[in-house]
């Protein structure tokens, strides 16, 4: 072991994360270099310093100012209490509102069951729901509303033919 | 020939491991106590704040340097960690969370007032909020007192010189004695991380600490 690679253990070797043969070859090399040596204690020397920095027995006591601010505060909150306020609540309740009517409005246009009498009536209600809407798509759409004039030149033409 | 006892030079005995005092002076463990604050015990908070509030205190005080700063923004970690208990995952331990929001809440504090360093080297200030008291005991030595201080002095000024990242590491691994995984806990970083920054952190002292010591000569 070279004085660099000594160096660089320096740390591990005093907080023990040594392998025990990289232990014992800077323990052996540490004896034999006196820089190497100094390095080691001016280490431990700094950090027994370091360690007498915390402060244990402090008069510090936070507990009457924290009352009176968290029985202002009132209970903590639980943690999807965050969902309820206005930023994420309102947008969320438009998403909502929005899926709901992509989601209705095409089960409205589904054809119904015919294979029962009943079911007729129902048929009835969706020929009715199905020709507005495609109205509505015709006052819409430009393109609808020139296929519709186009359909209805066409008719009058044949009409006007017929013998 | 170096004996190896003969380099080790204790100043004082280093702090006991974090974890080795988790709980209880009340008998109740931390999540025991969290479980009743959010059934509404507020009272039960006190519990939580007097357990912890020296070694977030100190945590604070190292990292910032200025002892009223330390006790405003050691009141601002309860707060915090008040209003947060909802979203404590118990999987966790209560004093590495507790000290996430202190190391983060004193980061926030710096990063508004960089300002702060010259006057947070201010002695008089730690004698004043009872951080150093001075010693009415005839048997302590005064130099030894002042010598002490003055070390006290250059250590938090070379820290107050280190990034955030490596701050943060060596006031919980060595000055407040927590072990590698439990700083790895606080800091959410893996613990090869933790090791990397604890040797460089060092060596970045070290440097700092020899050339302030240089220019004092």
């Amino acid at each position: 072991m070279n004085c660099k690679n000594a160096c660089n253990i320096t740390s591990d070797y005093i907080d023990g994360c040594l392998p025990p043969q990289a232990r014992c070859e800077y323990e052996a090399h540490i004896s034999q270099c006196p820089e190497c040596a100094a390095e080691h204690d001016e280490m431990r020397r700094m950090l027994s310093a370091l360690s007498s920095l915390s402060v244990r027995g402090s008069s510090v006591d936070c507990w009457p100012a924290l009352r009176a601010i968290i029985v202002e505060r009132g209970r903590p909150r639980p943690v999807w209490h965050f969902l309820l306020r206005p930023v994420i609540a309102a947008p969320a309740a438009a998403l909502a509102a929005v899926l709901t009517v992509m989601l209705v409005l095409p089960a409205q246009m589904q054809t119904p069951d015919m294979s029962s009498s009943a079911s007729m009536s129902e048929y009835g209600h969706y020929i009715t729901a199905h020709a507005r809407f495609q109205r509505q798509q015709a006052f819409a759409d430009p393109d609808v509303t020139f296929v519709a004039v186009e359909l209805e030149r066409a008719r009058v033409a044949a009409d006007r033919d017929q013998p | 020939m170096v004996e190896m006892e003969e380099l080790a030079i204790p100043l004082v005995p280093a702090p006991k491991a974090f974890g080795a005092w988790e709980h209880t002076m009340t008998g109740q463990t931390d999540q025991a106590v969290v479980e009743r604050v959010l059934e509404g015990e507020i009272d039960a908070f006190s519990t939580l704040v007097e357990r912890y509030q020296d070694r977030i205190y100190s945590v604070v005080l190292n990292y910032v340097s200025n002892p009223e700063d330390a006790v405003d923004i050691a009141q601002d970690t309860f707060i915090k960690a008040y209003s947060k208990l909802g979203s404590f995952d118990s999987a966790s331990a209560f004093y590495t969370w507790l000290y996430r929001i202190a190391i983060n809440t004193a980061i926030d504090f710096l990063r508004k007032r960089k300002s702060r360093f010259a006057e947070s080297l201010d002695d008089d200030k730690f004698a004043e909020a009872g951080f150093e008291p001075e010693s009415k005991d005839p048997t302590v030595d005064p130099e030894g007192v002042a010598t002490r201080r003055e070390q006290a002095r250059m250590l938090r000024s070379a820290m107050s010189r280190l990034s955030d990242k490596l701050r943060a590491v060596v006031v919980l691994h060595d000055v407040e004695g927590l072990s590698q995984e439990e700083v790895a806990d606080v800091l959410r970083v893996p613990v090869g991380t933790v090791k990397s920054r604890v040797s460089r952190a060092r060596a970045e002292l070290r440097y700092v600490l020899r050339k302030m010591m240089g220019e004092t000569v």
